[in-house]
Order: C-alpha cells, then sequence, then structure tokens
C-alpha cells in the first residue's frame, strides 16, 4: 500500500506538473502581503473537481506549502509578512536585510522551511496515530494555556522597554475584542455597524500595522532617508548559511520542528502559534538573546522551522479524526470529501494507497519549494535594489490589493489605513507595533478557549494547577516572561554603569 | 510651531492620551458585564482587563516622564526647514492614501491606483531627481498588468468604478 501510494504520484508526471504549478503559484500569493494560503486553496479548489482526486489534493497539499513558504520573502524583502506565519520572521529577516543579508537571511529560511517542512512529513508517515491521540488530550484549559505560552513572545520583544510593549500588547488584545464575543455572540464595541460585527480581520491589522505605518513614516522622515547609505546586498553562495553555522544550528532545527509539529496537530492553534513558541524558545535556550529581534540568524531559523513544521502536523487531526485545525485544512477537508473520501481514524485502511501519495505530495511539494525559492533568490533581493521612492507606492498598491481580495469588501482597506496611521503614531511615540499585532492574533483563541474551560469545569480555575499539561505550559509561561524581563533589566543596568564610567573621565577633566 | 515637542512632551502627551483611551474602553466594558451564561466570565472580562491595564500602564509612564528632570529630555529642539517639508510630504501621503481608500470602490481599481501611483512617485521624488516618463510608465502600466493577473488570470473581482 505505502509503495502503491508512493508510485501513484512519482510514476504520475500529471501529478507532479500540478505539484509543481501549486508550489509556484503557493509561493506567489504567499509572497504578496495579503494573500494567504487559504486563498490560494479557495481559489483553485473548484479546479480540482475534474480531476483525479490524487492530482486534486496534490495541486491543493502544493499550493498550501508554497503559500506558508512564500511568506518569508515579503517578511524579511519588505518587513511585511506575507501571511501570519511569518509574522515572527519579520523580527529578525528584517534587520539582516537592513545590513545587506538579504540573500543570506533569504536563503536561510528557505532552506530551514524545507528542513521544517520534510520532519514534518515524516512525523505525518510514522506518528500519526500516536499525535492524534496526544491532540485529544487537550481540554479547553489546555488550549488556552498552549496559546498564552506562545504570547510569552512578546516578553521576548519588550523585554527592555515591559511598559510600551505591554501597552502595544493589550491595544492589540482589545481590537480583538471588536465585534461578536465568543459563547454569548454579544456584539462589543460595535453597536451599529454591520461591518465591524464580526471584528476585524487579521490581513488588515497586520498590513496596516507592519507596512503602511511603515510607508508613512518614510514620507514624514523623508529628508532623513535620502542621506541613508545604498544598502549593498553581499552574493550568497548556496543558501547563504555556512555549514559551520548550518551545524551550530541543527539542535535549534530540531527544537523548532518538533514544537511546530506539536502545535500543527492542535486543532484552531496554526503556524504562527508554533512560529511565535519556537522563537520565545529559541531565545531562551541561545546563548545570544540579546541579538534577537536585531537581526539574529537563530530567530530567523526558529520562525521558518516551525512555521512550515506546522503544515504537516496541521494534516494530521485533519485525516486521522476528521477535526480540521486551520482555514486552509478545513478547504483540503472537503477537497478529500468532494472526491469521496472521508477523513477519520478508518482513513488508512479505506483509502492508505492515496494517504500514501498524499504523504508523498507533501515530501515532493518541499522539495520543490527549496528548490524553485533558491533558483528565484537572486531574483527576490534584485528588489532591494529597487529605490525606495518607487518600490513604497507599488508595496501600497499591493497591500490595498491583498486585503481587498482576501473578503471583497472595501471596509478591510479603510480598516488597514486606519490601522497604518494608528501603527504610525504608536511607532513615533516609540511603542512597538509588533506586540499588538501578536496581541490581537492570538487573543481570541485564548479568550475563546479560558471562557468555554471555565464554563465545562463550572467556575473552577483547578484543572489549570492539576492537568499536568496546563502546570507544563504555566511554568513554562512564567519562566519565559522572567527571563527576558530580567536580562533586559540587566542589561538596562549594564548600559547605565558603562555610560556612567565612560562620563566618570569627562567629568574629572 | 517653531519648536518640535520635547521627548518629555511627547512622552507626558502620549501618555495621557493612552490613559484616556484606556479609562473609554474600561467605562464601555462596563456595559458588557451581564452573566448570560452560568459560570461564564462575561463579555466584559477582557476588554477592562485591556482598558484598565493600558491605563495604568500608561500612567505608570507619565509618572516616569513628569519625575524624569533630565535637561536633555526636557530640550525643545527648532523646527528646520526640512522638518517642516517631511511634515507637509508625511501629511500629503496619508491624505492621498485616505482619498485613495475612499475612491477605491466608486473610481474604480485602475484609474484610482493610476492617479494614486502617479502623486505618491511624485511625493516620494526629491525635485530634481523626478523621471515624468517613468513616473506614467508604472502609473500606467501597474494597474493595468496587476488587473489583468488578478482579474483575468486569477479571476479576482475588482471594482471597475467608473469604467465598469
Amino acid at each position: 500500500m505505502i509503495l502503491e501510494g508512493i508510485r501513484s504520484v512519482l510514476l504520475s508526471p500529471m501529478c507532479i506538473l500540478f505539484i509543481f504549478i501549486g508550489v509556484f503559484i503557493g509561493i506567489v500569493f504567499g509572497s504578496v502581503p495579503g494573500l494567504s494560503a487559504v486563498m490560494a486553496v479557495c481559489l483553485f479548489l473548484p479546479l480540482t473537481y475534474g480531476l483525479t482526486p490524487i492530482n486534486g489534493i496534490s495541486l491543493l497539499c502544493a499550493l498550501y506549502i508554497g503559500a506558508i513558504s512564500g511568506g518569508l520573502i515579503s517578511a524579511i524583502l519588505l518587513k511585511i509578512p506575507g501571511t501570519p506565519s511569518s509574522i515572527v520572521t519579520v523580527f529578525d529577516g528584517g534587520p539582516m536585510a537592513d545590513r545587506g543579508e538579504a540573500g543570506k537571511a533569504i536563503g536561510t529560511a528557505i532552506l530551514v522551511s524545507f528542513i521544517g517542512g520534510i520532519i514534518s512529513v515524516i512525523a505525518l508517515i510514522f506518528l500519526s496515530p500516536v499525535l492524534a491521540s496526544f491532540a485529544l488530550k487537550f481540554t479547553s484549559f489546555e488550549y488556552a494555556m498552549c496559546v498564552f505560552f506562545a504570547m510569552t513572545v512578546i516578553a521576548v520583544l519588550t523585554g527592555k522597554q515591559p511598559i510600551l510593549g505591554l501597552i502595544s500588547a493589550f491595544f492589540g488584545i482589545f481590537l480583538s475584542c471588536v465585534g461578536t464575543a465568543p459563547i454569548t455572540s454579544t456584539v462589543r464595541f460595535a453597536p451599529t455597524s454591520s461591518d465591524l460585527m464580526g471584528g476585524f480581520d487579521t490581513i488588515p491589522v497586520m498590513i496596516g500595522f507592519f507596512a503602511i505605518s511603515e510607508i508613512l513614516e518614510y514620507g514624514f522622515n523623508f529628508s532623513k532617508e535620502q542621506k541613508k547609505p545604498v544598502i549593498k546586498t553581499a552574493k550568497i553562495r548556496g543558501y547563504g548559511i555556512t555549514l559551520k553555522e548550518f551545524v551550530h544550528n541543527i539542535r535549534l532545527i530540531i527544537q523548532s520542528s518538533i514544537i511546530g509539529i506539536v502545535i500543527g496537530i492542535l486543532p484552531g492553534i496554526g503556524g504562527n502559534t508554533g512560529a511565535m513558541m519556537s522563537y520565545s524558545a529559541a531565545q531562551i535556550t541561545s546563548k545570544k538573546p540579546e541579538e534577537f529581534g536585531h537581526g539574529s540568524i537563530e530567530g530567523l531559523i526558529a520562525s521558518e522551522t516551525a512555521n512550515n513544521a506546522t503544515t504537516g502536523g496541521a494534516m494530521v487531526p485533519m485525516l486521522t479524526l476528521g477535526i480540521p485545525g486551520s482555514g486552509t485544512a478545513a478547504l483540503l477537508m472537503s477537497g478529500l470529501i468532494i472526491h469521496g473520501i472521508q477523513p477519520g481514524p478508518m482513513i488508512f485502511k479505506t483509502n492508505g494507497t492515496l494517504m500514501y501519495g498524499i504523504f508523498t505530495t507533501f515530501a515532493l511539494a518541499n522539495i520543490f519549494m527549496v528548490i524553485m525559492e533558491r533558483l528565484l533568490l537572486p531574483l527576490f533581493v534584485k528588489m532591494l535594489s529597487v529605490p525606495k521612492n518607487i518600490l513604497l507606492p507599488i508595496v501600497v498598491v499591493m497591500c490595498v490589493l491583498g486585503c481587498y481580495s482576501a473578503n471583497h469588501i472595501v471596509f478591510d482597506v479603510i480598516c488597514m489605513f486606519f490601522f497604518g496611521l494608528t501603527g504610525f503614531f504608536l511607532r513615533k511615540w516609540k511603542v512597538p507595533v509588533a506586540p499588538a499585532v501578536i496581541g490581537f492574533v492570538l487573543a481570541p483563541t485564548f479568550e475563546r478557549y479560558i471562557r468555554t474551560g471555565i464554563i465545562n469545569e463550572r467556575g473552577s480555575l483547578s484543572r489549570l494547577f492539576t492537568s499536568p499539561i496546563c502546570l507544563v505550559f504555566l511554568i513554562l509561561s512564567v519562566i519565559f516572561i522572567a527571563i527576558p524581563i530580567v536580562r533586559g533589566v540587566r542589561s538596562r543596568k549594564a548600559q547605565k554603569a558603562a555610560e556612567g564610567g565612560a562620563e566618570q573621565p569627562s567629568q574629572e577633566e | 510651531m517653531k519648536f518640535k515637542f520635547s521627548k518629555k512632551e511627547a512622552d507626558i502627551l502620549s501618555s495621557l492620551v493612552l490613559i484616556a483611551f484606556g479609562v473609554v474602553v474600561y467605562i464601555i466594558s462596563m456595559s458588557y458585564n451581564i452573566v448570560r451564561m452560568e459560570n461564564d466570565l462575561t463579555d466584559a472580562w477582557l476588554p477592562k482587563v485591556c482598558g484598565g491595564a493600558i491605563a495604568i500602564l500608561a500612567a505608570v509612564r507619565l509618572v516616569g516622564a513628569l519625575l524624569n528632570k533630565d535637561a536633555n529630555y526636557a530640550k525643545r529642539v527648532e523646527r528646520s526647514a526640512e522638518d517642516i517639508s517631511d511634515t507637509l510630504r508625511g501629511a500629503g501621503s496619508v491624505l492621498l492614501l485616505l482619498l485613495y481608500v475612499f475612491s477605491y470602490r466608486s473610481v474604480g481599481f485602475i484609474i484610482s491606483t493610476a492617479v494614486y501611483l502617479f502623486v505618491q512617485l511624485t511625493i516620494y521624488t526629491e525635485k530634481g531627481k523626478r523621471h515624468w516618463l517613468l513616473t506614467v510608465a508604472i502609473s500606467v502600466l501597474m494597474p493595468i498588468l496587476l488587473y489583468l493577473l488578478f482579474v483575468k488570470a486569477l479571476n479576482y473581482t475588482l471594482p471597475t468604478g467608473i469604467l465598469g
């Protein structure tokens, strides 16, 4: 059955062609801010009706893998996450591009995306039943604590300025409260607006805060921007990362892959949570934690490995339990159902050949992705040589297009503008915008699960302290919040001491 | 204004705005404090936490700013000619983007994008360095190419506006 499944993909030129096309289109969708994996799969789902099951599903899976990986391109080059999964990639990929290492950053991200993807495929093949039963142990409280743990990435980002970072995070969480509340469906902060009833969409918030605010800032700092030296991007060999750096980071790649797979299998959590959790973990275990957020290759590796590792993990509950863990997984599941395949515990018995065909597709799509993105790498880097005065207006047009295309409503585009303006003022007041986006993305899941958990436990919070999974997340969260803050305070003290030491001789003079 | 705000003034002003915002969020949240389901936390708890936390954190920042006696922190800097031109350029871009966003549906993708690109490229290029042919080429070709790609190739719907 296994060999038959592998053969059904590898011996079919049409299937290989569909995977190739899917990966390419996925990369394009992922790299354009606003266009997401969900949109790519949604757009091509009707096209698969007339195809054989394996060809149709292969096309959709390839689109998914290409789009998740493509998000790294705009995240590094433009500091705009192409997909929510790439939000964390911006923190270190952007600064690396600023210092002329765009090629190295993209090359490394492509390579680790591939490794994360392949490790997740291996997990998908050999551990599906075990992983699925692990996911079933999670009740609402476990999910809530898992998301809370992912939120600790805010502490990593705000170590030196905890007050401003927390203000930003709470502002983002507040934005997520606008619209229909979970559980009761009460409309909050939008009593008269039908557009706001569903709350703000992630794409306008993400693009507004990251892209539009920076583009507006360019206009207000125009003279300073003109005086900045032109950054020359260093030529790269291979994937940019040296063998020594790669070997040095193997432990981190494995650690991030495991986090990505484990988070991927939890329905409703997603690639962004995996990347954020992996980033926090990498900072805590790093020997150079102070470099995180300033162009750390470890931060980049942690984010990109984990978000691609979630792709295989996300398939586990969908295939083995029939629970789609994300929007994309739900579309892939409908793709299977359309072709008469019912996901669930019996799927390996009823459609074993197709299952192993899907696993082969995942592996092949990852291989196509790593080759295709490497070939396109010089073209991506070339984008940085376009003068900013030309590039930025074009980016605005792409952002507007991406925002509009998500739901086909102008309201999203208007929201994007207002979030851009808000982000601009926050930046002007030295309030970092990244915690706001993270708070916005994660808070709805946290609120839903914590409230459901409390209702299920009849008002008791005791499970938070008695469930081993909750306890592990709780203890880890405390550690992960405390360490960056302590490090931040220490480095500030050391900085002050150094400044004091430097001033003393001049005072004596 | 002849002078820019000092860092201290900017911090005080931004803290006051944030305190006001936090208080307003908290007060509005109180209206959601209705128990609709047994043992539920109510719809008010998370926005109340956010409003309260923003107000408290901004107040801490305000006190910090008021107590900071550093002369450099309170020093005002005179606005240069460059600063004024940058402010105009920035404000012009904000206004232009606002017009673009609001005319997107009524005027249509192609025309609103072409006008936006032309004006924005002009604003973001220094006077002596403007290349009109390139500006016009980008402004005209970019929206048409994107329209063809999204509407014809990818089957998306974009606002046609007055051309429709």
